[in-house]
C-alpha cells in the first residue's frame, strides 16, 4: 500500500497539534498537585499560570485557597484583592475576602467588604443584618443601622421580623412616629403579632407621656417666660424626647433669662 | 427627716459595722497580731431563672459566673455559689467566713422573698458588703406570686443608703423620651460602652448615705424631682441598676461592660490595698502553659499523608521546642482492643509520654460529648487512668490530670471521682478577648463550682473554637496571640495558655499556626510550666489566706505553689528587712508584684523607700534556695524551658563570675551588671539548674 507523503505529513501535524493540546497546562498541574497535597508545588504552578495569564480568575481563586491551606492568610487576602481588582463587581470574591478578614480578626476590614457587598446585592438581607449589628456594637451608629434595616425591609417588605427590628431601632433612636408606623406595618402583616402589639402600645404611651410633659412644661414656661429653671426643664424634656432643634432654640434663649426658682 | 425607726436602724448599722471591724480597732491600739482578711464572696443565683435545655448548669449560665467572677478573681476574690431557689441561706455564723455577698438576678421573683430580704438586711447590718447587680430580685414571692411587703424592700435599700419607694414602683419607666443623664463618672460607668442613646431603664433611687459614692445619676425629665442614682457604692457594698451594668446584643450574643468591673468591685468590696493572689505571674514573668486535648490522635496528617497527627506534634513540637507540654489521650484512640487503636498507636503514645518535656494526661476513655447524659463514669475516669498508667506512661511519670471532653460539663460525681484518684482537672472556660470578642466579658474565671467540687478552667480558647468546629480556618489558633496581648495590657488578667487538640497536627495550616503561636510565646518574657503546675497556682489562689498586721504589712499563708501577690495602684516597695519569705518584686502597669519564696508563710511589709538589698527582678522559673548578697548570689531554677533570671540592686557595671550547673553541664562565664545594677543570665540547661555568681575580686567595676 502506498500512503501519500502528504497524508503522512498531515497525520503527523495532527498528532503534534493534539499532543500539544493535551499537554497539561500549569494551572491543571497546580490543581493536581493541590489535590495530592503538594501545596508548595501547587503554588509554583499556579503562579506560573498566572504569569502567563494574569486574568485567569479561576486559578487565582485556587491560589488563594492554597495559601489558606498553607496557613498564609495574608497572601490569600492579597490574592482576593487582586481578584476584586480584576472584577470589582463580583460578589463571590468579596464574600471570600470578607470571611478571610473576619478569620484574621480584622473586623473592620471584613465589614468594609460586607458594606460593598450590600451595595452590590440589594437583596442580601443577611449581610444587612450583620452590618446593622456591627455598626450598633462597634460604632453606636443607630442611624446607619436603621439605613441597613430599611434596605432589608425594602428587599423583603412583608417580613415581620425585619419590620420589628426596624421599629425597635427607630424607637431606640427616638424616632417614634416612624417606630409606630413600622409596628403598624408589622401588624398589617399579622394583627396578632404580640411583639408588634406591645411595641406599638409602648411607643404610643411613650409619645403621650413625653408630649404631656412637654405641654405642661411649655405652659409653665409660657407663664414664666423669664424663669431659667423652667426653661431648663423644658429644654431637658425636649432633648430627651429627641426634639433637638426646639431644645437648641430654647437653649439660645436661656442665658438671657432670670434665675427664679423652679416652679411646677 | 427620718422616722424614729429609721434612726434606730441607722444606729444599729453603725454599731454593728464598728463591731465587725476588729482589725480597725487593733490597728488603732497598735496590736501586733494580724487580722484575717476574708477573700471569699457568697454568690447568690436563682436556678429557677435558668432556661431549660442548656447543657450547662444554671450556675455556669448565671451572670455572676459568666461576667463578674473573672474580674473578682483578678481582684483576689473567690466565689462560693448558693442557689437561692434550692438551698437554705447560710446562718449568721456561717456567714462569718465571707467577705461579702453578690447577687445578680434575671427577674424579681424569689423563693421566700420576705425571708431573703430580712436575711440580706442582717448581712448589711453586720457590715458585710452586699453588691446588688441589676435589682434586689425579691419583690415577688416565687411560690405564692404575692408581692412582698413594700416596706421590706424600701428598708433594705435604706440600709444601703438608698431611698426607694416600692409603693410608686420607683417611678419606673423604660421611656427613652423621658430619660437623661444628670451626672456620670465615665471611667466607672462607660468602661466598654458609652451611655448615649441607650438609656432604657429607670427606677428612682436617691443616695442618702453620707459615705456613698454616686457614679451615675439619671434624670426622669417629666418629674420635678426626677433624679435617680443608679450606680452607687458605699460601706455597705454596691448597687447597679439593670441596664447600666452591661450591654447585651441579642443577635450576636455579644456583651460589653458598662461599669468598670475592676474599679466597681474593688470599691464595693472594699479591696483597696489588699494583695491579690495572682496566677498570671511567676517571678515577674507571665505564666505560660500548653495543654492538648487528645482528639485526632489517629488523623493522618496532610504533612506527609503517612504520619499520625500525634506523630507530627511529637516531631515538630515536643522534640523541637524547649517548652513544657501537657498532652492527653483518648484511650479508645490507642487501645488495641478498640477498632481505632493498635500497637502503633500505643508505641507512639509511649514515645510522646516519655519525652522529658511532656506531661501525660487523660482525655477519658471514649470522649463523652455531654457529661449530663448517661455514661460509664468508672470507665471514663478510672479505666482511662489505669490504661494510660499501665500501658503508656512511665512508672515514674504517671498521669496526674484529666482534661474534660466534649461540652466540658462534668457532673459532680465525675469530678469527685477524679479528686479521689488524686487527679487535677481542667477544661471549660475558653476565654478570649480579641477584635471579634472585644470585651473582658468574654474571658473566663479561673474555676467553676460544680456542687461542692471545683472544675478548673482553661485560660484561653482552643483551635476548635478558632477553627469554627474544625471546619476552617485551620490556622485560627494563631489568633490566640491577640487575646494574650489584650490580657497583658493595660492589666495582666491571666496566664498565656496554648490550648489545642492533637488534630492540629493534621493540617499544614494548623501546624504552621502553632509554630507562629510558639514563636510568639518564646519572644515574650514567659514562665513556662506544665498544666498541673499552673493548676497548683490556681489551687494556691483558692486557698491563700491573708491577714493584715498593720497598714503596710500583710501576711500570707496556705498559698501552696502560688508565688505572686499583686498590690494594685501601689507605688511603694517591699521592705525586705521587715518582710519574710519575699525574694523579689516588680512594678508593672501601676501594680506592685511581690515574689514569694519557697516558705509556707510570707510577711510582706511595704515601704516608700526603695530597697537596697539584692532581689529577684525577674525569673522565668521557680527560684529555689535563693541567697542574694551584693558579693555573692546563689540560687536554683527548676522546670522545663530556657531559664532566665535577673537580680537587681547589685553594684552597677560590675563583673561577676557566674557558674551555671545543671544536668551534665556546667557553664562558666563572666557577666557584668547593667547601669542599674541588674545582673541577668540565661541558660538552656535542662532540669534543675544551680546558679552561683560572685563578684570579681578586683571589683571589675565601672571600667
Amino acid at each position: 500500500m502506498n500512503i501519500p507523503v502528504r497524508m503522512i505529513v498531515l497525520f503527523a501535524i495532527g498528532i503534534t497539534i493534539a499532543s500539544v493540546a493535551l499537554i497539561p497546562r500549569p494551572a491543571q498541574i497546580g490543581q493536581a498537585l493541590e489535590l495530592s497535597g503538594r501545596l508548595d508545588d501547587a503554588v509554583a504552578y499556579y503562579q506560573k499560570a498566572l504569569a502567563d495569564n494574569p486574568d485567569d480568575e479561576v486559578t487565582r481563586v485556587r491560589l488563594a485557597n492554597v495559601f489558606q491551606l498553607r496557613g498564609e492568610p495574608e497572601l490569600a487576602g492579597a490574592t482576593y484583592h487582586d481578584l476584586i481588582t480584576l472584577d470589582p463587581n463580583d460578589v463571590g470574591y468579596r464574600r471570600l475576602l470578607a470571611e478571610l478578614e473576619e478569620w484574621n480578626l480584622r473586623l473592620h476590614e471584613s465589614m468594609a467588604q460586607k458594606g460593598k457587598l450590600a451595595e452590590l446585592d440589594r437583596r442580601d438581607i443577611a449581610i444587612r443584618a450583620e452590618l446593622a449589628d456591627y455598626v450598633v456594637l462597634e460604632r453606636k451608629d443607630y442611624a446607619m443601622a436603621i439605613q441597613y434595616t430599611e434596605e432589608a425591609v425594602a428587599a423583603r417588605p412583608t417580613d415581620i421580623q425585619l419590620l420589628l427590628e426596624l421599629a425597635g431601632l427607630y424607637a431606640q433612636a427616638k424616632r417614634m412616629p416612624e417606630a409606630i408606623a413600622t409596628f403598624e406595618r408589622a401588624l398589617g402583616e399579622d394583627e396578632t403579632e404580640p411583639t408588634a402589639q406591645r411595641g406599638l402600645a409602648k411607643a404610643r404611651l411613650w409619645i403621650d407621656q413625653a408630649n404631656t410633659a412637654i405641654t405642661r412644661a411649655q405652659a409653665a414656661f409660657a407663664a414664666n417666660p423669664d424663669d431659667r429653671p423652667t426653661a431648663q426643664h423644658l429644654r431637658e424634656l425636649l432633648l430627651s424626647a429627641g426634639r433637638e432643634t426646639e431644645a437648641r432654640e430654647l437653649e439660645q434663649r436661656i442665658p438671657g433669662l432670670g434665675t427664679l426658682p423652679f416652679q411646677t | 427627716m427620718g422616722t424614729w425607726s429609721q434612726w434606730c436602724r441607722l444606729a444599729l448599722i453603725i454599731v454593728t459595722m464598728a463591731a465587725s471591724l476588729p482589725g480597725l480597732v487593733q490597728w488603732r491600739s497598735g496590736a501586733a497580731q494580724a487580722t484575717s482578711v476574708p477573700r471569699e464572696v457568697l454568690a447568690l443565683f436563682d436556678s429557677s431563672e435558668a432556661k431549660p435545655g442548656s447543657e450547662l448548669s444554671p450556675l455556669r449560665n448565671s451572670l455572676i459566673h459568666s461576667l463578674a467572677e473573672m474580674p473578682l478573681n483578678y481582684l483576689g476574690l473567690k466565689l462560693h455559689y448558693l442557689d437561692v431557689d434550692t438551698e437554705a441561706l447560710p446562718s449568721d455564723e456561717e456567714m462569718r467566713r465571707y467577705r461579702g455577698i453578690i447577687s445578680w438576678y434575671g427577674d424579681d421573683r424569689l423563693r421566700n422573698a420576705d425571708g431573703y430580704l430580712r436575711w440580706l438586711q442582717r448581712q448589711i447590718a453586720a457590715g458585710r458588703p452586699v453588691v446588688t447587680m441589676g435589682s434586689l430580685g425579691a419583690s415577688v414571692d416565687a411560690a405564692s406570686g404575692a408581692e412582698v411587703n413594700p416596706g421590706l424592700v424600701d428598708a433594705t435599700f435604706e440600709m444601703m443608703g438608698l431611698r426607694y419607694s416600692s409603693l410608686s414602683e420607683g417611678q419606673q419607666t423604660d421611656n427613652p423620651l423621658l430619660l437623661g443623664v444628670r451626672n456620670k463618672v465615665p471611667e466607672m460607668v462607660e468602661f466598654e460602652r458609652t451611655l448615649d442613646g441607650e438609656l432604657i431603664a429607670y427606677e428612682q433611687y436617691r443616695s442618702v448615705g453620707p459615705n456613698n459614692r454616686v457614679y451615675l445619676t439619671l434624670t426622669r425629665t417629666d418629674l420635678a424631682d426626677g433624679d435617680s442614682d443608679v450606680v452607687v457604692t458605699g460601706p455597705w457594698g454596691g448597687f447597679v441598676l439593670g441596664g447600666y451594668d452591661y450591654y447585651y446584643q441579642p443577635r450576636t450574643f455579644q456583651k460589653r461592660w458598662r461599669i468598670n468591673p475592676f474599679a466597681f468591685f474593688d470599691e464595693a468590696f472594699g479591696l483597696a490595698g489588699m494583695p491579690r493572689p495572682d496566677v498570671s505571674t511567676l517571678n515577674g514573668s507571665r505564666v505560660f502553659y500548653t495543654h492538648i486535648d487528645g482528639d485526632g490522635f489517629n488523623n493522618i496528617t496532610e504533612m506527609d499523608y503517612v504520619s499520625l497527627s500525634a506523630e507530627v506534634l511529637l516531631k515538630r513540637f515536643f522534640k523541637r521546642y524547649d517548652l513544657p507540654f501537657t498532652l492527653s489521650i483518648v484511650v479508645n484512640d490507642i487501645d488495641p482492643a478498640s477498632s481505632l487503636g493498635g500497637e502503633r498507636q500505643v508505641r507512639v503514645a509511649r514515645e510522646i509520654f516519655a519525652q522529658p518535656n511532656v506531661e501525660p494526661a487523660s482525655h477519658t476513655y471514649t470522649h463523652p460529648f455531654d457529661w449530663s447524659k448517661p455514661f460509664d463514669l468508672e470507665r471514663e475516669i478510672k479505666g482511662a487512668l489505669d490504661f494510660l498508667n499501665q500501658r503508656v506512661a512511665a512508672p515514674d511519670k504517671p498521669v496526674r490530670l484529666i482534661l474534660w471532653s466534649g461540652a466540658t460539663n462534668p457532673i459532680e460525681p465525675a469530678i469527685a471521682r477524679s479528686d479521689e484518684l488524686g487527679l487535677f482537672n481542667i477544661n471549660g472556660g475558653d476565654g478570649r478577648f480579641d477584635s471579634m470578642r472585644n470585651s473582658y466579658s468574654s474571658l473566663a474565671p479561673l474555676t467553676t463550682q460544680v456542687g461542692q467540687r471545683t472544675q478548673f478552667y482553661t485560660s484561653n480558647a482552643n483551635d476548635n473554637i478558632y477553627g469554627n468546629d474544625w471546619t476552617g480556618p485551620y490556622y485560627g489558633l494563631r489568633n490566640v496571640v491577640e487575646t494574650w496581648q489584650k490580657t497583658e495590657s493595660p492589666r495582666r488578667v491571666g496566664a498565656m495558655n496554648a490550648y489545642f487538640h492533637i488534630f492540629t497536627g493534621e493540617k499544614y495550616a494548623s501546624v504552621r499556626a502553632l509554630e507562629t503561636v510558639y514563636d510568639y510565646a518564646l519572644s515574650q518574657p514567659i514562665a513556662p510550666m506544665y498544666t498541673t503546675e499552673y493548676l497548683q497556682l490556681v489551687q494556691g489562689f483558692l486557698y491563700t489566706e491573708l491577714a493584715r498586721a498593720n497598714q503596710d504589712t500583710w501576711t500570707a499563708s496556705n498559698y501552696g505553689a502560688l508565688r505572686t501577690l499583686r498590690f494594685d495602684s501601689e507605688q511603694r516597695f517591699p521592705d525586705f528587712d521587715r518582710s519574710e519569705n519575699v525574694i523579689g518584686y516588680g512594678q508593672y502597669q501601676g501594680s506592685l508584684y511581690v515574689f514569694l519564696g519557697e516558705g509556707a508563710t510570707a510577711r510582706i511589709a511595704l515601704s516608700a523607700a526603695r530597697p537596697t538589698r539584692p532581689f529577684i527582678a525577674r525569673a522565668s522559673h521557680r527560684v529555689l534556695d535563693a541567697k542574694l548578697e551584693p558579693q555573692a548570689i546563689a540560687l536554683a531554677l527548676e522546670g522545663v524551658g530556657r531559664k532566665t533570671v535577673s537580680v537587681g540592686n547589685l553594684p552597677p557595671n560590675t563583673d561577676y563570675d557566674v557558674v551555671v550547673a545543671g544536668g551534665a553541664q556546667e557553664q562558666r562565664g563572666r557577666l557584668r551588671t547593667d547601669g542599674q545594677g541588674v545582673l541577668s543570665w540565661t541558660t538552656d540547661a535542662r532540669g534543675r539548674v544551680q546558679v552561683t555568681a560572685s563578684r570579681v575580686a578586683d571589683g571589675g567595676a565601672s571600667r
